[in-house]
């Protein structure tokens, strides 16, 4: 556990070193992204569109989203890791791979969760925006949505490993599909209709959708968990097992 | 060196880039054909949210869908310009050389750092995918929609792409010019600025709040890319705006980006950069 | 040669000239835990660092000269600044009578920078493309681009490697054909930091034969930055040595060995295991028979010396050498801390 926490301590302060101050332009970057969104919710309310979801919901869905986007769609640096034959040092540490991916990932998240998150989650009843959760089944369900997002980020390495490391590839099609499928930006209950299962059943929608969703007080909680379960449990060893293999292949690129 | 030496260097170099493209995607067909349809996905995934949301309420604030996609597909149109001339090699992420300490293998070609980054990112084959989905989109709207397209207007598209890219590329530069300052904090800024931009663009801004259309018709100019060019090519109001907007816009922000990247690069040569990381640099 | 920008600089024959340049650095500064942390996080410290201090040399047209120093000495700051990526706080450079900072495109086109862990090679791209990239670029007559071409694909051996793919490279293959490319526009002046870098002795051999090649029978001014003491003395005719920001010592290799005593290596092979009683120089080590021992020979001249070798029984051989470069700065860098 102390490995662990260091590792994620370091990772903060990669962040960091250079000065706080300079994380007031992701902040700034993520107030722009969700203003106009809440906005866009209050518009199609407004135009008497009939959907599942009342207008406080549709705001407290994207507003929560926004102060825990790192979580909702987990996303490690492994790749791109993997392409600067970073990757390599993380096997000459006596500590799992995965274990330090993950702790990396988790050490970032901190800044934007202290600095941003945090604040804006005391913010939120200035702006009549509630973050109650409706639900006591949010936190195991965010739980088992941060894990599923590793899973997912690490066959997602896997893929572009086998794509002789072309990082960038694996990023473009990650951040498209993620934030369509995932239900992060638009929730799955105002897609056309025929489209909300098959959005609520694939692997991504048990990440952000899952969550976000039962804090709204939507779906079921015992089907959303179940799913988000079974993914964990199909995904994680697919992942593991992949990983492992291939590892020569991630060792030996590069030269 | 002459505007017409210029200009022959300029298309000399882009000939360079584009044979060095279309040999690339030759080799090594299969990784560049995944990268297009990647590409493709991608574009598709960015305007799904709004183009669904539209579909399921019959259009969004006084927009129908086709309005709704016919500025959808503009917007990814634009994306295709940008990527079509400056993705390869970080030229549109400059905050990405600045960070990785790559700065420094332009300072060593005899060729002066406006021209290589106008040329450095072309890549007419493999980064094309986006500009022809986006201009299919367009199309698609444009049949829906049965506007009466003239001379004037196509012109009048054409120079609204220009600002547009060229608004694009200003806020690219100028974000990118605060990496010279903490080059590990914010070598990924300008990705972090422009994927904002692309996801705030996506917006029809008619029923917003007065201080949102303000602000995205201002300073951060997510709805002068899309948004209001798309309205005056569509003959719809602009909400009272002048309609030079844009043009002034992407004016200030160019100039705002010459100003702070000279500044930065100033300091950079002050400070020099004792980061170094090769990915992304001719790769 | 490229062509234009042809600035005259038969006035001088000077290709390198460094005038009284300073250059400085802040340094971020952090503390671990406490109140330094506590503070870092309001205001971050730092620390003034002096790269070089008040240097000044020149280099004339068609040496080869080798710039030596201990790590962080301030040779890769210089070597910057004479490429124009950094400029210096004080004091002003010329390279073949250009200005780094002013003149820097007219400079490129007639000078070549390499950096050992740096390549400029398209790594997704055969080496041929590479080269067909800098043609254009430097916009380099057919003529001498295709005369270099054929030089450097043979004196570096290059010739099977043009149609791989950089990133297929071994390390020594790829600083072989990133050397080729710095050539390819016929530099007057090449800079080099570090170019042998991970090289094996073959690499290495073959880099050196090929510069040593360039500098005499080309006339092209070389200075070399490296911690490859031999491979420097072999080459080079000059070296600048740089300590703490200050230039330490211009001149021959030879005046080195002066200025740190002229020590050298003494070898006796012997008849039997038993180390001979020798009253001279310092016993380094010995062993089967093979004994080695130092000698200042300012102290004691060569003629005491060979006349007390002469007064010992079983010696089957006497090698004579002088004590590697490599030891002689490594004790004058101790000296100057």
């Amino acid at each position: 556990m102390k490995v662990f926490l260091k590792t994620m301590q370091m990772a903060y302060w990669g962040q960091t070193n250079e000065g706080h101050i300079y994380l007031i332009p992701r902040i700034f970057v993520k107030l722009l992204y969700v203003i106009p969104l809440l906005f866009l919710w209050k518009i199609v309310v407004a135009q008497g569109a009939t959907i599942e979801l009342t207008l406080p919901q549709l705001l407290s869905y994207t507003y929560l989203q926004t102060l825990l986007t790192d979580l909702l769609v987990v996303q490690t640096e492994a790749s791109s890791w993997n392409y600067e034959g970073k990757l390599i040092g993380f096997f000459t540490r006596p500590f799992g791979v995965l274990r330090q991916l993950i702790a990396q990932t988790m050490g970032t998240w901190g800044p934007m969760l202290l600095f941003f998150s945090l604040p804006m989650f005391f913010l939120a009843p200035v702006f009549g925006i509630s973050m109650i959760s409706q639900s006591p089944w949010f936190w195991l369900s965010l739980l088992l949505c941060v894990s599923l997002g590793f899973a997912i980020d690490f066959i997602f390495v896997c893929v572009t490993i086998h794509l002789r490391g072309m990082a960038w590839l694996g990023y473009v099609i990650r951040l498209s599909v993620a934030a369509l499928f995932s239900g992060s930006v638009i929730p799955f209950q105002v897609m056309p209709a025929f489209l909300i299962r098959f959005f609520q059943i694939q692997p991504f929608g048990s990440l952000a959708g899952a969550p976000l969703s039962l804090f709204v007080g939507q779906g079921d909680p015992m089907f959303i968990l179940g799913l988000q379960i079974f993914w964990n449990l199909l995904l994680w060893p697919i992942a593991v097992t992949w990983f492992q293999r291939s590892q020569e292949k991630m060792v030996a690129y590069g030269g | 060196m002459g505007v017409k030496r210029t200009l022959k260097r300029l298309f000399q170099l882009l000939w360079l880039y584009a044979k060095m493209d279309l040999s690339w995607l030759l080799r090594d067909t299969f990784f560049a054909l995944l990268a297009m349809a990647a590409d493709v996905v991608g574009t598709v995934s960015a305007i799904s949210g709004v183009f669904l949301l539209s579909w399921r309420f019959g259009g969004i604030g006084g927009l129908n869908q086709n309005q709704i996609l016919f500025m959808l597909g503009y917007a990814t149109v634009v994306s295709g310009l940008f990527q079509l001339f400056f993705t390869g090699n970080n030229t549109g992420h400059f905050s990405r050389r600045i960070g990785r300490g790559q700065v420094e293998h332009m300072w060593i070609q005899p060729l002066s750092l406006p021209m290589q980054l106008l040329t450095e990112g072309f890549l007419p084959f493999t980064a094309s995918s986006n500009l022809f989905s986006g201009g299919l989109i367009f199309l698609i709207a444009l049949k829906q929609l049965s506007l009466t397209i003239t001379y004037l207007w196509v012109l009048r598209l054409l120079f609204s792409l220009l600002i547009s890219l060229t608004t694009i590329v200003a806020i690219s530069y100028l974000t990118s010019a605060l990496a010279f300052y903490s080059p590990v904090q914010a070598e990924e800024i300008s990705t972090y600025v422009l994927d904002s931009l692309r996801h705030l663009r996506n917006f029809p801004l008619n029923e917003m709040p007065k201080a949102i259309q303000f602000t995205l018709l201002s300073f951060i100019p997510a709805g002068l890319i899309a948004w209001f060019p798309a309205m005056g090519l569509l003959g719809q109001t602009t909400l009272g705006f002048f309609a030079g907007l844009p043009t002034v816009f992407c004016v200030i922000f160019s100039l705002l980006a010459i100003y702070y990247t000279r500044k930065g690069l100033n300091y950079y040569v002050q400070r020099g950069s004792n980061r170094y990381l090769p990915h992304g640099h001719r790769r | 040669m490229c062509k234009e920008d042809r600035t005259d600089t038969s006035l001088t024959d000077i290709a390198v000239d460094v005038n009284h340049v300073t250059k400085t650095f802040l340094q971020w500064q952090r503390d671990l835990a406490g109140k330094g942390l506590l503070k870092g996080l309001i205001k971050s410290e730092k620390k003034l660092v002096t790269a070089l201090n008040d240097i000044s040399f020149q280099i004339r047209k068609g040496e080869f000269v080798a710039y030596a120093g201990p790590n962080g000495a301030g040779k890769s700051t210089t070597m910057k600044i004479l490429a124009g990526m950094l400029l210096p706080n004080q004091g002003n450079v010329r390279v073949l009578g250009l200005s780094p900072k002013n003149d820097r495109i007219a400079l490129m086109r007639r000078i070549g920078v390499l950096f050992g862990n740096r390549t400029e090679l398209w790594w997704d791209h055969p080496v041929l493309q590479s080269f067909e990239w800098k043609r254009v670029v430097w916009d380099i007559p057919d003529k001498i681009y295709k005369e270099n071409l054929d030089l450097v694909s043979e004196l570096l051996d290059i010739k099977s490697l043009l149609k791989t793919y950089v990133r297929e490279l071994s390390l020594g293959q790829r600083m072989r054909a990133d050397l080729a490319m710095l050539l390819l526009h016929s530099p007057e002046c090449i800079l080099l930091d570090e170019p042998t870098l991970g090289l094996d002795v073959v690499a290495k051999r073959r880099m050196m034969d090929f510069l040593k090649y360039v500098n005499q029978e080309k006339a092209v001014t070389i200075l070399v930055t490296s911690h490859d003491m031999d491979d420097l003395e072999e080459m080079a005719q000059r070296i600048l040595m740089i300590s703490d920001g200050k230039l330490a010592y211009d001149g021959q290799f030879n005046g080195l060995h002066q200025i740190a005593g002229n020590l050298t290596r003494i070898t006796l092979t012997m008849t039997s295991e038993i180390q001979p009683d020798v009253d001279f120089g310092k016993f380094l080590e010995g062993s089967h028979g093979v004994f080695q021992y130092e000698v200042d020979l300012n102290v004691q001249p060569i003629e005491q010396v060979l006349s007390r070798l002469s007064q010992i029984q079983g010696i089957q051989d006497i090698e004579i050498n002088r004590a590697p470069i490599e030891q002689v700065i490594a004790e004058l860098f101790k000296s100057w801390r």
